[in-house]
């Protein structure tokens, strides 16, 4: 709706009542609908399996349900279980993972050093690491290779600017020629 | 003072906000039509959908929300309907953090509609399936690939996977032969748990936003990624490569008048800048 | 049972269950016998579960932040009222629909949500048109690069960049592939490490801020 879209960019001139009725309709609705799917995955994946007989189900949802309890500072502890499950679950999960996404970017950057440009990128991988773990000053030779990394990673900032202005002005075009159709402007 | 009224022209907003506006919009009255070249990671990725067998199935991850469907709708569509013209099954889910893409995996079926999935007789249930949500993240992406039946038992409306001819056999990721990861970041964990750990036998496409393309370009250069669609670019690209031209390709039109524009703002800047520090000795501030 | 209690309470009893799930789950992937493997499958399945009341509390305590505001009548308490009433009209529809992609659900989203949300995004790109003039501003070696690499990769974006100079994606290209690429490949190799060691250390029960 042509009217939504010109409440939302009435922000623009200045912050009004038009832009704060858009937002708190669009927050409305999200929350809205997570909450919907929530609910209806907590159906179809817990309460109908229990009541199907599958008993052992219903430790996991009262566990789960204790998370909630976050919100009150009296019995906020009893939620520190459901943390501790979640929490170890995903951690060991993503363990195993990681270190092979480690192995794959070394094995990479070893694999071909015959072509200036894999030299660089070896000299960009290097000197970058060395700028993140000796951030602080450290002096001498490792300052001036710290200096280096930082180069690189201006220029990773820069690709990654050109980036972020092509996925706004992305957003931009559909919207200017959803006005125009709209307007009748163009087919 | 010209320079001075010049530079206070092109920091003001009233000045500049309507003028992008209207530079966007000139392309879709008379379209410019420059061609868009693939890049070499939009181009594994053609070759990465071309290499599965004919008829596999395809899990296709669709976390993200109508904002994003200027560039991730689009590529989406292109992905999508090349997949469905080389007759592979798509399932269709979305993390829990990211809900609206429920709606867009609908969105994008309802708008191939008229060009892929009525022409080709495509239906629900035998050639596509929407799982929704799937709650649970790393744990449910994990037991997803040994287990599917156990983790999902319906579908987003409702009817149980063993009646759908499509997942009614479905065991696991061995009976998957490619990933199509469309999101914003908030992602279904598909490569930490389905290519990462059995790299072998499945394949990924990620198709991210613009700004990704320099992270995801390390995981296609070291083989994790076998191909990239980067922004709406990476999806006129892909439009070009499969002859498929849309949306994609009439939006990247309409950037090329503000990429100028911008570029020519960032010289502005810089060039004011720098008079105005020589002149005056110290920098001066728009 | 107040003894009880007061052990329950304690800190260190949900670290420990951390620690070693944690290091049953690590432990069931180095070593698959079919018992790791079985109680690995059930303890997943739980935490699947566990997980939807992980989002269910962000919707909660946010409708319960706006409900407070409108029961105190503090500023703003308008907007939170309509919030909530959005919420709830949402909420209706869907169940009504039965699904979110069935009608009528499909159509109240579509007409509503995505003029608003593309909208919202939209706004982002005037700020940044806005920074090309203003913020992009080269005073030494490291912004000259960042300028130099924003505008090369901008060109190389953008189709007019190859219909005025070839080089413009070949430069741009090189540089997304060669020297960002290894700068990104550097932050992936560090996150990953991090990761790596945050993850060692939730495990030790050395992470006391997660609780």
């Amino acid at each position: 709706m042509l009217a939504l879209t010109l409440m939302t960019w009435s922000y623009l001139y200045r912050e009004n009542f038009f832009y704060r009725l858009a937002e708190k309709t669009f927050i409305g609705i999200t929350v809205g609908q997570l909450l919907c799917l929530q609910l209806q995955a907590l159906w179809s994946q817990d309460i109908a399996l229990v009541t199907r007989g599958e008993w052992l189900l219903i430790l996991p949802t009262v566990i789960g349900a204790t998370y909630l309890l976050r919100l009150s500072q009296k019995y906020r502890w009893i939620s520190r279980y459901a943390v501790a499950l979640l929490v170890a679950s995903s951690v060991g999960l993503a363990v195993r993972v990681l270190p092979w996404i480690v192995e794959q970017h070394i094995v990479a950057v070893m694999a071909k050093l015959t072509v200036l440009d894999n030299a660089i990128i070896l000299t960009a991988v290097v000197t970058s690491i060395f700028y993140f773990y000796f951030m602080r000053k450290p002096g001498g030779i490792a300052e001036q290779i710290s200096k280096i990394g930082r180069g690189f990673i201006m220029v990773n900032l820069g690709a990654i600017a050109a980036g972020v202005f092509l996925v706004r002005l992305a957003t931009l075009t559909e919207r200017v020629q959803f006005i125009l159709r709209t307007l009748g402007i163009i087919p | 003072m010209k320079e001075y009224s010049l530079r206070k022209l092109l920091s003001d907003k009233r000045f500049l906000y309507p003028w992008l506006v209207v530079l966007v919009a000139i392309p879709y009255i008379r379209p410019i039509g420059l061609p868009v070249v693939a890049y070499p990671w939009t181009k594994a990725a053609y070759d990465t959908v071309e290499s599965i067998p004919e008829g596999s199935n395809v899990i296709v991850d669709t976390g993200f929300s109508p904002g994003s469907w200027a560039e991730q709708g689009a590529q989406g569509m292109a992905l999508i309907s090349h997949t469905l013209r080389r007759n592979c099954k798509l399932v269709f889910l979305v993390d829990a953090q990211e809900p609206p893409g429920v709606m867009m995996a609908e969105r994008i079926m309802k708008e191939l509609g008229p060009t892929v999935v009525d022409p080709r007789g495509k239906k629900y249930g035998v050639d596509w399936v929407n799982l929704g949500i799937v709650a649970g993240g790393v744990a449910a992406a994990a037991q997803l690939a040994q287990d599917f039946h156990a983790t999902v038992k319906y579908d987003t409306y409702g009817t149980s996977l063993k009646e759908l001819p499509l997942t009614k056999n479905i065991r696991g990721v061995a009976d998957f032969a490619l990933i199509l990861l469309i999101t914003t970041g908030r992602a279904f964990p598909l490569l930490e748990q389905w290519r990462i750990p059995y790299a072998k036998t499945i394949k990924i496409i990620v198709a991210t936003m613009g700004m990704g393309l320099t992270t995801y370009i390390a995981n296609w250069n070291a083989g994790i990624v076998n191909g990239l669609l980067s922004g709406i670019r990476g999806a006129a690209e892909y439009e070009a490569l499969t002859k498929n031209y849309g949306e994609a390709t009439k939006g990247m039109d309409a950037v090329n008048l503000s990429h100028i524009f911008a570029v020519v703002l960032l010289f502005a800047g810089n060039a004011s800048f720098w008079i105005a520090r020589t002149r005056k000795g110290k920098p001066k501030e728009a | 049972m107040s003894v009880l209690m007061s052990v329950l309470k304690k800190k260190e009893l949900p670290f420990v269950i951390l620690t070693i799930v944690g290091l049953f789950f690590i432990l069931a992937y180095y070593f698959p016998l079919p018992l790791l493997a079985s109680v690995e499958k059930e303890l997943r399945g739980w935490v699947i579960i566990m997980g939807i009341f992980l989002n269910l509390l962000g919707v909660v305590s946010l409708t319960i932040k706006e409900y407070g505001i409108i029961r105190k009548r503090l500023a703003g308490w308008e907007s939170s009222a309509w919030f909530l009433v959005v919420l709830i009209i949402t909420v209706v529809v869907f169940f009504y629909a039965g699904s979110s992609g069935k009608d009528p659900f499909y159509t109240y989203f579509d007409t509503l949500f995505t003029p608003l949300d593309t909208g919202m995004y939209s706004l982002l790109t005037f700020m940044v048109i806005a920074a090309f003039f203003r913020v992009f501003r080269v005073r030494s070696w490291e912004s000259f690069l960042l300028v130099a690499s924003l505008v090369f990769v901008m060109l190389m974006n953008a189709p007019v960049g190859e219909a005025m100079w070839s080089g413009f994606p070949a430069i741009g290209q090189w540089i997304t592939t060669v020297p960002a690429m290894g700068a990104s490949r550097a932050s992936e190799i560090c996150i990953a490490l991090g990761g790596i060691i945050l993850m060692m250390r939730i495990i030790l029960g050395l992470e006391k801020r997660i609780m």
